[in-house]
């Protein structure tokens, strides 16, 4: 669904998106990455080993910080189409850890330009917060106005 | 070949990589899986997610450095042209920043990652705690 530039004004939230991660996808992420790059195998570690993870007192596998930013990449690509794959500008604080099970909620909502902003773009606030409403990132995006 | 550097010893302005690898079809279909897409534009097209680029920065250092225990805290991609499948991309960069923060000693990158025919793909500022303290 890509948003029109009509809509793209200060306020305006792009429909949020839901994804639930699981603890499959950040193993084999984790593992994935490894052998598709052919780089060495990690020991047991927080992405791939529960008990590695619980040892560090939470629930189960912790995603890598780029796992969880590829929903917020998913959501502008859907709202603003090729104008986000040639000149997309996404950036993430990765502020809580997200664990396998987790049900990940992306929002995004154009604001005002400030200080430092380029001209001739729109600039979006941004956050993914996990099922209990906690932040797991904050950042912003911008993309051309069109 | 010289043996690789620890995590430690980074200093400002070193270079990290070229790193190099070649987009397959099973690179896209895992970026786009990683991240949950269900899109053809990834299974059936001849673009990848530029998603994939998202963890150059670590390929380009572990060229030099050993990997070690690092915590990704901060990344900002600016996303250029999406990868091609078949196409060769080269990583390059520096280490761009050291500082420690409340005893934390973190690590900045800057990198770009271009294609083989010099089109830029994603220019990325990547920051990582190396330290707890």
């Amino acid at each position: 669904m890509t948003v029109s530039a009509g809509e793209l004004v200060p306020g305006f939230s792009l429909p949020p998106l839901t994804r639930t991660i699981t603890v499959e996808q950040i193993v084999s992420s984790s593992r994935g990455r490894e052998s598709l790059w052919g780089l060495p195998a990690a020991g047991k570690n927080i992405h791939n080993d529960t008990e590695t993870a619980r040892s560090i007192g939470v629930r189960d596998v912790v995603a890598g910080g780029v796992v969880t930013m590829g929903l917020g990449w998913e959501m502008l690509l859907d709202a603003f189409g090729e104008r986000w794959l040639k000149g997309g500008q996404l950036s993430c604080t990765f502020v809580n850890m997200v664990c396998g099970g987790d049900e990940l909620t992306v929002k995004a909502v154009v604001k005002e330009p400030g200080e430092g902003d380029a001209e001739g773009r729109v600039h979006l606030e941004l956050s993914i917060e996990n099922q209990e409403g906690a932040k797991v990132i904050v950042g912003k995006a911008s993309v051309a106005a069109g | 070949m010289a043996e690789k550097l620890n995590l430690e010893d980074a200093k400002v302005g070193d270079a990290i990589g070229p790193y190099r690898y070649r987009v397959t079809r099973e690179m896209a279909e895992f970026a786009a899986s990683r991240e949950m897409m269900g899109t053809p534009l990834y299974s059936e097209g001849s673009i990848a997610p530029s998603t994939l680029t998202d963890n150059d920065y670590s390929l380009a250092f572990m060229v030099k450095y050993n990997p070690g225990e690092a915590i990704h805290t901060k990344a900002d991609n600016q996303y250029l042209n999406p990868p091609i499948i078949g196409k060769e991309l080269i990583v390059s960069g520096t280490i761009a920043d050291r500082f420690e923060k409340r005893g934390r000693d973190f690590l900045v990158f800057e990198t770009t990652t271009r294609d083989e025919d010099g089109r830029e793909i994603v220019r990325s500022k990547n920051t990582v705690l190396i330290s707890m303290g």
